[in-house]
């Protein structure tokens, strides 16, 4: 189970909410709707990870490309409050240091 | 040694079916007392063998995973079927989800005998 919900712009950039869980079943569908809400760069993205259960290497995979298509357009993007689980693959893969990743109460 | 009991899926290698492995894994890795973490680290890798494996057509007959049980290790160990290529991990990118299995089990073997793909163990680190 898998949603990707568009919220309103902040100062940071446009808020994406993802919502449960990105693994192979599910990617091709994160991808078109991530690239979709990304539209043509405009703006900064936050992908607010509070309610994402669970990803795996694909759908870190997707998150990596929209990074570089994000920077092609001097925009990046930040992943906001991940659960203990998904920070972890984030820090083992390295990840955390190409994105900027955010804890906000 | 010989576990003292084994659960094993059977999948069509489709990803609509990985999930169902995640559950088993859960269910199975929580009734041998594994925290939650250790649980979510299970379901990663096993997640990444099994992409791994529907992306490369591994096992086109079906995908079957034996969970191993014994008093404080699970060993995962994913079967081979057919004559297809045993070295799911050859691509830059198969490597990127090798080495995340390798970070989040204790043990990672591949081709330990001619009849499993992938061997991969967790240990059960109990309280003291």
């Amino acid at each position: 189970m898998f949603e990707l919900v568009v919220g309103s712009s902040e100062d940071s950039g446009k808020v994406i909410l993802l919502r449960g869980e990105i693994d192979i079943y599910s990617a091709p569908d994160f991808k078109d709707s991530l690239f979709q809400a990304m539209g043509d760069c405009s703006e900064d993205i936050v992908l607010d990870c509070s309610e994402l259960s669970y990803i795996d290497s694909m759908g870190l995979g997707i998150m990596v490309a929209a990074l570089k298509r994000a920077r092609q357009n001097d925009r990046n993007i930040r992943i906001r409050n991940p659960k203990p689980n998904v920070k972890k693959l984030f820090r083992i893969t390295g990840l955390d240091k190409v994105f900027i990743v955010e804890e906000l109460k | 040694m010989k576990p003292s009991d084994t659960v094993s899926v059977l999948i069509p290698p489709k990803a609509e079916y990985v999930s169902i492995v995640r559950l088993t894994a859960s269910g199975v890795a929580s009734r041998m007392g594994f925290d939650i973490d250790d649980i979510e680290d299970i379901k990663v890798s096993i997640s990444e063998a099994i992409n791994r494996m529907i992306d490369k057509g591994t096992s086109p007959d079906g995908i079957k995973i034996d969970f191993h049980l014994y008093s404080d290790v699970i060993r995962i160990d994913f079967r081979l079927s057919g004559s297809s290529p045993k070295d799911i991990f050859e691509s830059e990118r198969d490597g990127f989800a090798f080495e995340i299995i390798r970070a989040l089990m204790d043990e990672v073997i591949l081709n330990p005998d001619d009849h499993v793909l992938l061997s991969m163990t967790k240990r059960l680190e109990r309280a003291v």
